[in-house]
């Protein structure tokens, strides 16, 4: 038993050390809200999984370079290129159109579900991007 | 008196006159279909289709139905922001009948089918053990899960229905893979539902 729990807390330890490896740079106030700027999204390392929640014509007209598409709309659609693109120990950010956006929240809230490491809202949206 | 007996004589006979669904994930609207025929000697005509609701539409093909023909309204509900369960009723009156007939959609709005965790994930190199997903549906539901496909052969996907768990193992983890996992439902009403899940070898 003591075995055991010894184990797990060596395990929550390791996890902690990784988080903190991972989300170094970033505010953590900011991170527990699940959001991110784009100054410390910028400064992730690796670069993060850009995710583009907005209308597939608003990401025609300009996008974060690299950024996946996938909104609610098109998500059955979509998820499989964004799995493929996602690599172990990267981070996701999720931007939309409006700052605080419902979709971007609504994305960053499926994907949190596949517990594939920590997924950020992109602070201000596709405008902090565009008119920084 | 044999002509109130004969307006007592259903003229349409509906295929169903209740639709139960989901909204699927990704969609904006339900949609239903009321078949009918005519069953009365002499041509129907439908009056009047009135949805309870602006959120609901039904759209008729035309207004006469010669004896024995078949017709169908189709009804489309978008829910909007609306949650739960939701009814939508649609009178339909008929010349000749007494009491306008009641359509009625009811639609689930949020999430149909529970899958946990949506993605299951190995690590490249990863001993290939399986990994379950369990599928939970709301009470009151009604939906039925019927069966899994797996979109690629490398990864297998199993249904275990008596323990509302799906059972998923990768032939192998040299390689990557990922898979889109389909999980067939039925409504209480007869509705196909498809619902994805996911699996990943990375």
């Amino acid at each position: 038993m003591l075995r055991e729990a010894g184990g797990l807390l060596l395990a929550a330890a390791l996890l902690a050390l990784a988080a903190a490896w991972v989300l170094g740079p970033i505010e953590s106030a900011k991170a527990e809200a699940g959001e991110i700027t784009l100054a410390d999204a910028l400064h992730l390392q690796p670069p993060p999984l850009w995710i583009d929640a907005r209308s597939p014509a608003e990401y025609e007209a300009g996008h974060v370079p690299g950024a996946r598409l996938l909104n609610p709309e098109n998500w059955p659609r979509n998820v499989p290129g964004v799995l493929e693109a996602w690599e172990p120990g990267r981070c996701t950010v999720v931007y939309c159109a409006t700052p605080g956006g419902q979709a971007s929240q609504e994305v960053a809230e499926r994907l949190r579900a596949f517990q594939l490491g920590p997924v950020f809202v992109l602070h201000g949206g596709w405008k902090a991007w565009s008119h920084p | 008196m044999l002509g109130a007996a004969a307006a007592a004589e259903p003229v349409l006979r509906w295929d169903r006159k209740t639709v139960e669904a989901p909204l699927a994930p990704g969609e904006k609207t339900i949609r239903a279909e009321f078949g009918f025929v005519n069953v009365s000697p002499a041509p129907a005509v439908i009056e009047s289709v009135k949805p309870s609701c602006g959120c609901t539409t039904a759209a008729l093909e035309k207004k006469v139905y010669q004896p024995g023909e078949h017709g169908r309204i189709t009804a489309i509900f978008t829910p909007g922001s609306r949650k739960g369960m939701q009814v939508k009723g649609i009178r339909v009156a008929v010349r000749g009948e007494q009491e306008p007939v009641i359509l009625t959609m009811v639609a689930h709005i949020g999430p149909a089918l529970q899958i946990d965790p949506p993605l299951v994930f190995w690590r490249a190199g990863e001993l290939p053990r399986p990994k379950t997903m369990r599928v939970t549906v709301p009470p009151g539901l009604g939906l039925r899960v019927i069966g899994v496909t797996s979109s690629d052969p490398q990864m297998d996907a199993a249904l275990e229905p008596e323990k509302e768990r799906i059972t998923v193992t990768p032939k192998a983890t040299a390689h990557p893979v990922t898979a889109v996992l389909t999980l067939h439902a039925v409504t209480r009403t007869g509705e196909p539902q498809l619902f994805q899940a996911y699996a990943q070898v990375k």
